[in-house]
């Protein structure tokens, strides 16, 4: 990427479903025999999402049944077990791609926010259908993603409009639906996202726009149904600019860049998951059909714990 | 009947402010008044009058063409050029410009000091402020709402492409005010801290709406739906007497390159990359507009415009075109 977009802060970052696939990877390609090296695997993992990304509810629901499964059983069949995995989600993201791209129709506008895998895998969906989408992608600072989206989505020959994130509402009017991106669905309907999502999608209600998020159920945040949220990471200017530009500041100067905020349910119209359109407002029926599976006490920080004492030399 | 040569230091002001080297609404009227004087210092027609009035009508003209959004710019061109519709010979139209212009220059400096007193005065104790964009008036308010011990913290938003609030918190720091600059896409993860929203403007409209920066009308939209009060402090030179016929403010669409390197959008032909710099707030999201003579609520704006341009508003209503053409006129 070219020096100049540096100065401006562009880095790559993994979307939610990009991290579950390469956390997945990282143990698979991990020495599966050797259970002190395994255990580490797992226990960094575990530590560096919790520092970097304490919301994504769908690598951690993952973890902790990996997790689960080295307690009870130890190392055997995590292999076999992490590709299962692996698929389920692959598999229930192509399900809520689908049942999402029902509700597009021919000419739509859509604005998007971030370079979500669920995002371009529906652009690609509705343009192999033959549909013809306008696309105006904002470019999301900080890590101005929104780049990379706008390149994806002109490799598809979708139309598709590059603005900066305080131009969304310059340009709703011409817009028909709103997709946002999810790192996490918690227990009360709402959506953790990259910062910006909120506001994308309160602007979209203020003009009566369709807002829509894709997430299989593995993105529903279960534990947080019994224990305290996690605080959302909050980056300084280092994330803005590069340091020559940061010297051209006063020395106090200081910078406050959250990573995520949440979206409240009441901006949110659908879900779209594996098992179809739900209403935010529903998300609890999901939370407690998979309670066993994903929340169920002890909380994944025990379980790696447990792990740390068991394995650790 | 020739015009005299435009002097190149009228046209190098021109051309600064169409590049944006000067920019601001307050900077560019205080430009275009002191462009104005230049013209009238640096004449080298003919000592008559129909001639010197013609060429100060194309100088205004050119002036007002640099920045098509920038109403302040045609207001201070209008204020310095009516004093030439009774000037009664070349020796008093000439002093008249330079006088007007000196004039329109200290009393905008005075406006802002004045607009912004006033607004401090309404922000209450231990606020944290917010603002967007870089305005010289809503940075001098927070700095006097600060020295009369009512702002704790202060936010100001990157303001993409150009990074303005870089310059707000700057001068902000230099005032001692506490200030933390955020991504203009963390407005809404700030706001329930927030007490006070403090904006500058571009351009007032006839309606109260207020035409400023891009971005603006989210922080409003965002204030609003928690609450938070927004208050625009604008000079009534900004004030738009062209809206009241209904004319559209126009949003200029600027460079891409000010959004993506050239390069960058070399190598994606097929990225449209949509520029504006500007947008509209509508009244219902700000609650007060405050002027140099005090606070109004939006919807009052045309009373504002009534007291200032009152002969504007007759000279459009009588042509019937929303601007003015001055070459004609004079």
């Amino acid at each position: 990427m070219s020096q100049e977009l540096i100065k401006h802060g562009f880095a790559k970052r993994l979307s939610a479903s990009e991290l579950v696939l390469n956390i997945m990877d990282k143990i698979v390609n991990t020495s599966i025999n050797d259970s002190v090296v395994l255990s580490k695997t797992i226990i960094e993992i575990y530590e560096e999402l919790m520092r970097e990304r304490p919301f994504s509810a769908a690598a951690l629901n993952l973890l902790k049944i990996v997790v689960s499964h080295v307690l009870e059983k130890g190392f055997d069949e995590v292999k076999s077990l992490v590709l299962n995995l692996r698929e389920e989600y692959l598999g229930a993201l192509t399900k809520s791609i689908e049942t999402a791209s029902k509700r597009f129709e021919n000419g739509d506008t859509l604005m998007v926010n971030t370079n979500c895998m669920s995002i371009r895998r529906l652009l690609g969906l509705l343009k192999s259908r033959g549909l013809k989408i306008n696309v105006y992608v904002a470019e999301s600072r900080p890590g101005l993603e929104g780049l990379s989206l706008a390149e994806y989505v002109e490799s598809l020959g979708l139309k598709v409009f590059l603005i900066v994130d305080s131009a969304m509402r310059f340009f709703m009017k011409n817009v028909d639906k709103v997709v946002i991106g999810a790192e996490a669905v918690l227990p009360d309907g709402s959506i953790v996202g990259k910062v910006g999502t909120s506001v994308l999608a309160f602007i979209a209600k203020e003009f009566n726009k369709e807002v829509i998020s894709i997430t299989p159920t593995h993105k529903f945040y279960y534990e947080l149904m019994e224990r305290e949220r996690p605080k959302i990471p909050e980056k300084g200017w280092e994330v803005l600019m590069t340091s020559d530009i940061r010297s051209t500041l006063p020395p106090s100067y200081s910078a406050l860049v959250p990573v995520y905020d949440i979206t409240p349910p009441h901006y949110i119209d659908y879900l779209a998951t594996e098992h179809g359109l739900i209403s935010p407002y529903m998300v609890q029926i999901y939370m407690k059909d998979q309670y066993v599976r994903f929340a169920k006490t002890p909380l994944l920080r025990d379980l790696v714990t447990e792990v740390k004492k068991r394995y650790s030399t | 009947m020739t015009i005299p040569e435009i002097p190149q230091i009228v046209l190098q002001i021109a051309n600064d402010i169409k590049v944006m080297k000067i920019r601001g609404a307050g900077k560019i009227a205080r430009s275009a008044a002191e462009a104005l004087k230049q013209a009238s210092i640096n004449y080298k027609g003919p000592h008559e009058l129909a001639v010197f009035k013609k060429y100060m009508g194309r100088v205004a003209d050119i002036l007002i063409s640099t920045r098509p959004t920038a109403v302040s710019l045609p207001n201070a061109v209008i204020y310095v050029i009516s004093g030439l519709l009774n000037a009664g010979s070349y020796k008093d139209a000439h002093e008249i410009v330079a006088e007007r212009a000196e004039r329109f220059i200290k009393q905008s400096l005075e406006a802002v000091d004045k607009a912004s007193k006033i607004g401090a005065k309404r922000i209450r104790e231990n606020s944290v402020v917010l603002t967007h964009c870089h305005s010289t008036a809503a940075v001098k308010t927070i700095i006097e709402a600060y020295k009369l011990g009512k702002v704790v913290k202060a936010y100001s938003t990157e303001t993409r492409p150009f990074y303005q609030g870089r310059i707000t918190s700057t001068q902000l720091l230099e005032n001692n005010v506490p200030v933390i600059q955020i991504p203009d896409s963390a407005i809404r993860y700030v706001m329930h801290e927030v007490d006070h929203v403090v904006i500058g403007a571009d351009t007032v409209t006839a309606i109260g709406e207020v035409v400023n920066k891009i971005g603006t009308s989210q922080v409003a939209a965002v204030a609003k739906e928690h609450g938070v009060p927004v208050q625009v402090i604008a000079e009534s030179y900004k004030f738009s007497p062209m809206t009241l016929m209904g004319d559209p403010v126009v949003i200029e669409f600027r460079d891409p390159r000010e959004i993506v390197p050239e390069e960058w959008l070399n190598k994606h032909p097929g990225i449209e990359v949509l520029n504006p710099s500007f947008d509209i707030t509508p009244p219902r999201y700000i609650d007060a507009i405050v002027t140099e003579n005090g606070v109004i609520p939006p919807y009052a704006a045309i009373l504002v415009l009534k007291e200032m341009w009152g002969w504007v508003l007759e000279e459009m209503r009588r042509t019937g075109l929303g601007y003015l053409r001055f070459e004609e006129i004079l």
